[in-house]
């Protein structure tokens, strides 16, 4: 069965000290720059008020998932929890809105927050259902190892069955900050429900 | 918890302390005033807030005390019930603490300023502290914390208050800043901290009148320059009136969060909040920072003295004025007996002009002198001068008085290598702060440079295993006559020695001349061998033009620079009004008469002279004790010159000021008093908690054209609505000033008054109030 997890949207909030690496500097190198730092503040703060996140997720036999969906290194897992992050299509339209602006870095210390928001969230998520099913593999996304990216659009449509999300035929995901995980489960059966 | 458990704590991860007592109790009890009472009244209010804190993840929850004291209980007419207030704040608190939270007494400011800017004696501060302190001690908490402190004295005072009843419990210390860093009182949060690393507190924060945003570069300073771990609480903004005419506070927990982490990134040890957060605001900031490590900081290692207002590197050299010394100057001598200090603040701020970078004060005759002459002197030089002191004070009761009394980082001169005497001196400056001149003999004076330097190492040692940083201590390699046949040549072996290890050196230079011709240039020829030789500080005559002349040219060779800080003002007339010299005033004044009207004298110079002085401290050029003084060194010369018109010239307007009821804040409203009243108005005070039935009564009675009126808790600001909606619904057109911490623009507009930040302010506003008042009525 496919459930929906409606995050808080504090809930996203990334570390600053991985936000500034993304961005390609260093929070400590920052930190007394106090100008930069209100104003990487108050666009942390903007990107929250615009992003409406939501986990969709399944948890199926690793048998009834296409071989070429399945990433090599699962080897032989029993199960495969798979599920699809969000933080909606109000912050795509909010950076748009920036670049249409020229206002470039807001629009880059967005995107890359975003991005960031989203990892944020999804760790949040592993960790939930690490305990809810006990060991597993690392977390997984297509296009990494041997999993094509196109394979998002068999997460999406086949799978998870989501018409608010659009899968290109090169697997990117509108909205942009969207991304599909799985991870596989070994022997702890009786934890899976 | 032990000190030491509770730094190695520390070490490990930065902890969370809980949120705002005053505002959130206020909010939920509807206490109108002192929300201490509902330890005793309304337990339970307390004893879930503090639950919520805990859930929220606070590691430190606060006892419910802040306005704890004797002398804030008395004032709201129940000092009876400091014990039952103090005890049950401690056993509600820890009804709540499950064994992993940390409990902290709270403890904050009397409400009245220590001498010389109130009339508090410190003794009478450091008993008050202490008696609340007890209370919370005995019953258990795990350590103090003294917050939202605007007065370094009175910081001071408890803190001491504290040690002397616990050597084992963990003190946290905090002042509260304004955004440009400088305290209301004028002490920089660099002097703060300065303080601080000598003091015997374990952590140090900044807490109170500034949100997040607002606090970062305050504490990016105090990060920068304080040796201790730190601690920070910000207010969740300024309060705004909601829609239902509640106060509420504008920064959001996720926003309080962000910036919360800014503050761990520079190096906070402990996190919480102020003013306006509340359970959801921690649980909020814990849950986003999680468990970190502290942040490694680097922190600045030169040392520094100040007064309350002014903070003085040592380095590259440091010129300390020899002048005031009563030694031989019968003058002198017969003012200090008599309590005069005039001569010596003249000489102080002579030396200042001069360049010096401290004052030596040696009052001589102290066998003729009481301990209250040196208390007195301190007072007179921290209300007047602002460089830091020297205090060469021989008796070490007078020594002691000197360095309790003194709200800055002085200098102590001087005591001998030996262990007795030594141990006396490096315990003032344990528990007072400060540096210290050793001078390289025991007993007698070492002939040659070898002894006095084994004598050094000796000091050093002393010095080090009292646990005192030798970096501290200025070493005396001796300066003799050499008039009396001594060779100069053994001081400057000796420094070069001394430098050569890495420890600092001060001369007494004027010693080598005594009793010679031609003294200034021997002085400075002596000076600029010992420069080259390594000293890195001398007790001289500033006023010596060659040898301070001689002294920049050797320092270049060395590749170093004095910086020669330009003053305030050139302006005669305002220097004397600013550094408080009534007598140069009157002089000057006395001068203008001769050729001007006492009218005009008033209206035109003395009046722009002060709106000079408004300005300098607006651009924050003076402090606010410079302010109050000017205005109290203004006032009798305005009198005088009024004495000398036929008719009184007329006031500028009426002020009637009060502090509105459920606030027993006083001094705010005082020094807008003062300044008015030297800015041309008559100001009526009617007091400090006066209900506003009473202000009403008096606004009918006196007919003022302006209503001052003065709020400083979140919890009271509501008041100035009330006093405005009265009076607009009798009819009565009056102007009114709102001013205090809790209030700000936004405030003032909802409730259909003007705002003033601070005296100054009001001042203007009133000036522009009658101004406007006068073209349409007058």
């Amino acid at each position: 069965m496919i459930e929906k997890h409606l995050p808080e949207a504090h809930e996203c909030m990334p570390d600053k000290r991985v936000l500034f690496a993304r961005l390609g500097t260093r929070y400590t190198a920052q930190i007394n720059d106090h100008d930069f730092i209100h104003r990487i503040n108050a666009l942390f703060l903007t990107a929250l008020k615009q992003i409406d996140p939501a986990v969709y997720h399944v948890t199926i036999d690793a048998e009834t998932m296409p071989i070429e969906a399945i990433p090599s290194t699962f080897g032989d897992v029993k199960k495969i929890s798979i599920f699809l992050s969000t933080l909606g299509i109000r912050f795509d339209k909010a950076i748009q809105q920036l670049l249409d602006q020229s206002k470039t870095f807001e629009a880059t210390v967005m995107d890359a927050w975003g991005s960031e928001a989203l990892e944020t969230l999804n760790k949040k998520f592993d960790s939930f259902l690490r305990n809810r099913f006990g060991k597993g593999t690392m977390r997984f996304s297509p296009g990494y190892g041997n999993v094509d990216i196109r394979a998002n659009k068999y997460i999406v449509k086949k799978l998870l069955k989501l018409s608010e999300i659009t899968v290109l035929d090169t697997g990117v995901m509108i909205p942009r900050k969207t991304t599909t995980c799985m991870i596989g489960w070994y022997c702890e059966e009786n934890r899976i429900s | 918890m032990k000190r030491t458990e509770f730094l190695d704590l520390l070490k490990e991860r930065v902890l969370f302390l809980d949120g705002a007592y005053g505002t959130e109790l206020f909010k939920r009890a509807k206490k109108r005033k002192a929300i201490e009472f509902l330890n005793v009244e309304n337990p339970e209010v307390v004893r879930k807030l503090q639950d919520e804190y805990i859930k929220a993840g606070a590691d430190i929850l606060l006892t419910n005390t802040f306005s704890a004291n004797r002398i804030k209980l008395r004032s709201l007419g129940c000092e009876e019930l400091l014990e039952k207030i103090n005890s049950l704040a401690v056993k509600v608190a820890k009804s709540v603490c499950s064994g992993d939270q940390l409990l902290f007494g709270d403890i904050s400011s009397t409400g009245i300023f220590v001498e010389p800017f109130g009339e508090m004696e410190f003794d009478r501060a450091h008993e008050v502290f202490k008696e609340q302190a007890k209370i919370l001690i005995e019953n258990g908490v795990d350590g103090i914390i003294i917050e939202t402190m605007s007065d370094l004295k009175e910081l001071k005072a408890a803190i001491l208050a504290v040690r002397d009843l616990t050597s084992n419990l963990p003190i946290i210390a905090h002042m509260t800043f304004e955004e440009n860093g400088i305290s209301v009182t004028g002490t920089s949060v660099e002097i703060f901290a300065n303080l601080m690393n000598d003091l015997d507190v374990d952590v140090v924060g900044i807490n109170c009148s500034l949100e997040p945003g607002q606090m970062l570069s305050v504490f990016s300073k105090l990060s920068s320059c304080c040796k201790k771990p730190l601690c920070v609480e910000p207010n969740a903004g300024n309060p705004i009136l909601d829609k239902n005419g509640e106060l509420s506070y504008k920064t959001t927990p996720e926003e309080f969060a962000v910036y919360m982490a800014d503050f761990v990134e520079l190096g906070a040890n402990i996190v919480g909040g102020c003013c306006g957060t509340t359970p959801e605001h921690i649980k909020m900031m814990r849950d986003y920072i999680g468990i970190r490590k502290p942040v490694k900081r680097k922190i600045q290692t030169e040392q520094f003295l100040s007064s309350r207002t002014v903070l003085k590197p040592v380095e590259p050299f440091l010129v300390i004025g020899e002048r005031i010394n009563a030694s031989g100057r019968k003058k002198l001598q017969e003012q200090i007996r008599n309590k005069d200090f005039s001569g010596v603040i003249s000489l102080a701020q002579q030396q200042e002009k001069e360049g010096s970078s401290a004052i030596d004060v040696n009052l001589g005759i102290e066998k003729l002198l009481e301990t209250d002459h040196f208390k007195r002197v301190v007072l007179e030089l921290d209300k007047r001068s602002s460089l830091p002191v020297s205090f060469d004070v021989q008796t070490l009761e007078f020594l002691e008085t000197c360095m309790k009394e003194y709200p800055g980082r002085a200098l102590i001169n001087s005591a001998f290598s030996r262990q007795d005497h030594l141990i006396e001196r490096l315990k003032l400056l344990k528990r007072y702060g400060g540096m210290l001149i050793v001078l390289t003999m025991e007993k007698d004076i070492p002939v040659s440079a070898e002894e006095r330097f084994a004598v050094f190492q000796k000091a050093v040692k002393i010095i080090e295993e009292f646990g005192i940083d030798p970096q501290r201590i200025y070493f005396d390699p001796l300066v003799l006559p050499i008039g009396a046949k001594n060779d100069y040549h053994t001081t400057i072996q000796t420094i070069r020695m001394i430098a050569r290890e890495g420890f600092k050196t001060s001369i007494g230079l004027s010693n080598l001349s005594f009793g010679m011709p031609k003294r200034e240039a021997l002085n400075a020829a002596f000076l600029s061998l010992c420069v080259e030789a390594g000293l890195k500080a001398a007790i001289l005559n500033s006023k010596e033009i060659t040898t301070t002349n001689t002294l920049h040219g050797a320092l270049m060779l060395r590749g170093e620079e004095l910086t020669k800080e330009k003053n305030v003002t050139e302006d005669p007339l305002i220097s004397a009004i600013t550094s408080g010299r009534q007598d140069e005033v009157m002089r000057i004044t006395k001068e203008y008469l001769k050729e001007h009207s006492p009218l005009h004298i008033s209206q035109n110079i003395l009046t722009k002279a002060m709106e000079e002085v408004g300005k300098l401290y607006s651009t924050g050029k003076i402090y606010l004790p410079h302010l109050i003084l000017a205005a109290d060194t203004v006032q009798p010369i305005f009198e005088y010159l009024n004495s000398l018109i036929d008719s009184a010239p007329a006031k500028l307007g009426k002020v009637l000021l009060a502090t509105v009821q459920g606030d027993v804040h006083d001094i705010g409203k005082k020094i807008v008093a003062t300044v008015l009243r030297s800015g041309g108005f008559e100001v009526h005070d009617i007091g400090k908690d006066v209900p506003a039935e009473k202000i009403f009564q008096e606004v009918q009675k006196l007919k003022p054209d302006i209503v001052g009126l003065s709020a400083m808790m979140t919890t009271t600001v509501g008041q100035v609505k009330l006093i405005a909606d009265m009076l607009k619904s009798h009819g009565i057109r009056v102007m009114i000033i709102a001013g205090g911490a809790s209030m700000n623009n936004q405030l003032a507009k909802s409730f259909d008054v003007h705002y003033a930040k601070n005296a100054h302010q009001a001042l203007e506003l009133c000036k522009k109030i009658m101004a406007e008042i006068g073209g349409d009525e007058r």
